[in-house]
């Protein structure tokens, strides 16, 4: 595990003495971190980075998880389908019950021992109502909504505020995904780590290690997209737009993601990207372990132009990765995705699969372009989406729960 | 002059903010000029404040977040270009400030009465700056003292006693020309440090060109 003092390197020694500044002002203060998942998916990732990383700023920091089994999970998948906007999704009462019950259960069972209580997701959200408790009084709970929310199903929506409207704050990725609410809203990025293993730097000997692995040929051109399989991630439409491109640019395909503990979903779309490569030699379906990240980072680094297709977003944090990398990056314009690239300066925005495949072809034919809006796009993520920035504005929202709801807090 | 001592030294804050949604939002012209109509210091704080702090390695976007809605989302290049000439070192006060904002919507709306409607998804959404000024406990004595811990703190010590600064004091001026005038006298440094435009400059830019300056003096 690195130090704070490893990131010196990377934002200046003047950005870490800053956060640990910042961090004395929460001396003695339990932070308590809750969701539902170890591993997979980008919430566990970043947690998986910031607990470490608060506690080497002397925050004592935990982190929890509640219990669901398959029914609850393949619930709150629907959950999360539902306030992405998917239409076709039906949660019935029985359901929203059998979420309660959870609810209740994981109450019973939890020691909810922090000063300040961070919710994460849908999935543990009804934790809230621990708040009536006697001695809760002056413990704060904050909500963090790692998802776009702006077109959620209304019922889905409705149950859920219920309990949002409990909490004391809410965290959003970007203005877009919120709704009205009572509650203060704060408007917090997610990050990526660039010391961890998926994006510190390799070297060449590392990524010719991958490429033999998976038998990927490094002499010709690799456009990839690294998403677990979700349908909206579209990797079906990527199929699309690589054999769109193909017919005028030789390149190879790589699709590598994998599956979160929580998403059932996931072996389904697995299939069904699978029975439509067809057995193409030059698509590289790779389903792996969530502790592939050595290898991901070698995947991204040997990439020509990496795509982030998706239908819907929540922050979409591969498209940071990419460009950290310095990689030329077509996304399409939904969800945080346009927080991280400005069309044109430092990376390319699309909306169809003909317009996702026609930039692809201009950056596999015009390296000179591609390779300024990756530098472009390295810069903007240092300055933006690095874990350091993150820390900084959870210690500030940490913070600002001791202060009610000033507009100056002076420290 | 590394050696002569203040008899007040300088007290390095940094200032750093957090966003937060106001609920307030805009679809049209009209409902802009409402929202800046409506908006407070914070609010117009954050608008005009966090570009430069987005950008602070690469060149500034544009000045400030409502000129770059008008162009980017409205296409009504020359409000937004208007928008983005407004100096805001020319105002003694945010309230000022906003003022000219609304005067120059006002003009532009009262000629071009044909304006665009955009979709949810392109929304100017008002966001206001919750502030933290944090003492960072770093006193100067002398102007070495002052290029060594300047050197050491973030581009929010800029924040604080740069920009921050006019609409603190009412006047075009910033923390480190009014200590540097009073305490050595140096008024043709405190000047060219007051000149120096923070709304052309990134960040970083603007924290060398002060160390440059002062260094030239020391």
């Amino acid at each position: 595990m690195n130090s704070i003092n490893d990131y010196a390197e990377i934002v200046g020694k003047e950005t870490v003495d800053e956060l640990q500044e910042i961090a004395s002002h929460l001396e003695g203060k339990v932070i308590q971190n809750i969701n539902s998942t170890a591993v997979g998916g980008g919430v566990a990732e970043i947690l998986s980075r910031m607990i470490p990383l608060l506690r080497e700023v002397n925050v004592k920091a935990e982190w929890d998880f509640i219990k669901g089994g398959e029914r609850f999970f393949e619930i709150t998948k629907k959950i999360h389908n539902s306030l992405h906007g998917v239409s076709d999704v039906i949660i019935t009462k029985e359901e929203f019950e059998y979420f309660d019950k959870i609810t209740n259960d994981n109450l019973a069972d939890m020691n909810l021992n922090g000063d300040i209580i961070f919710i994460h997701d849908p999935q543990p959200i009804g934790l809230i109502a621990a708040k009536k408790r006697a001695g809760f009084k002056e413990k704060k709970f904050i909500w963090r909504c790692h998802i776009d929310i702006s077109s959620a199903n209304v019922n889905t929506f409705n149950f859920l505020k219920k309990y949002i409207e409990l909490y004391d704050a809410s965290v959003f990725s970007s203005p877009l995904f919120s709704k009205k609410l009572k509650i203060p809203q704060m408007l917090i990025s997610p990050s990526i780590d660039p010391l961890s293993d998926k994006n510190k730097e390799l070297d060449r000997k590392q990524i010719d290690e991958v490429a033999n692995r998976f038998n990927i040929d490094l002499d010709r051109k690799i456009i990839t997209q690294v998403s677990r399989f979700d349908r909206l991630k579209d990797p079906l439409g990527v199929i699309d737009v690589y054999r769109l491109v193909k017919k005028y640019t030789d390149c190879q395909l790589i699709l590598a993601g994998g599956a979160a503990d929580d998403d059932p979903e996931g072996m389904e779309v697995y299939k069904e990207v699978l029975e439509k490569a067809d057995g193409d030699k030059d698509i590289f379906i790779l389903n792996l372990p969530p502790t592939s990240n050595i290898e991901i980072n070698a995947i991204q680094r040997m990439s020509t132009v990496i795509l982030q297709k998706s239908i819907k977003e929540g922050f979409g944090l591969t498209v940071s990765e990419s460009l950290w990398k310095k990689k030329p990056t077509i996304a399409s314009a939904v969800g945080g995705i346009p927080l991280q690239i400005t069309h044109k300066y430092s990376g390319l925005l699309s909306r169809t699969i003909e317009g996702t495949a026609l930039y692809a072809k201009q950056l596999l034919q015009n390296p000179e372009y591609a390779e300024k809006l990756g530098l472009n796009g390295h810069e903007h993520v240092k300055n933006n989406f690095l874990i350091t920035r993150h820390l900084r504005d959870y210690l500030l929202l940490f913070i600002k729960t001791q202060y009610n709801n000033e507009n100056i807090i002076y420290l | 002059m590394s050696n002569v001592q203040a008899k007040y030294p300088f007290r390095f804050f940094v200032k750093l903010s957090l966003p937060q949604l106001t609920g307030l939002f805009a679809l049209n012209l009209n409902d802009f000029l409402k929202g800046i109509r409506m908006s407070d210091d914070a609010i117009l704080y954050y608008h005009t404040h966090h570009f430069l702090l987005q950008f602070h390695n690469t060149a500034p976007a544009a000045p400030n977040d409502f000129a770059y809605w008008v162009a980017n989302v409205l296409g009504e290049n020359l409000l937004a270009e208007q928008l983005a000439g407004i100096d805001m070192f020319g105002f003694n006060s945010m309230e000022e400030f906003k003022q000219k904002l609304i005067e120059v919507i006002e003009s532009f709306i009262s000629e071009n009465k044909k304006t665009r409607q955009v979709e949810m998804s392109s929304r100017f959404n008002f966001i206001k700056s919750v502030t933290y000024v944090m003492d960072t406990k770093k006193y100067a004595y002398s102007l070495d003292d002052f290029v060594n811990i300047l050197q050491s703190l973030s581009i929010y010590c800029l924040y604080y006693h740069f920009f921050e600064s006019s609409f603190r004091l009412k006047e075009r001026k910033n923390d480190f020309s009014m200590w540097i005038a009073s305490e050595f006298k140096l008024t043709e440094l405190a000047d060219k440090i007051n000149n120096l435009d923070p709304y052309t400059h990134t960040m970083n830019e603007l924290k060398n060109a002060i160390i440059k300056l002062v260094k030239q003096y020391q």
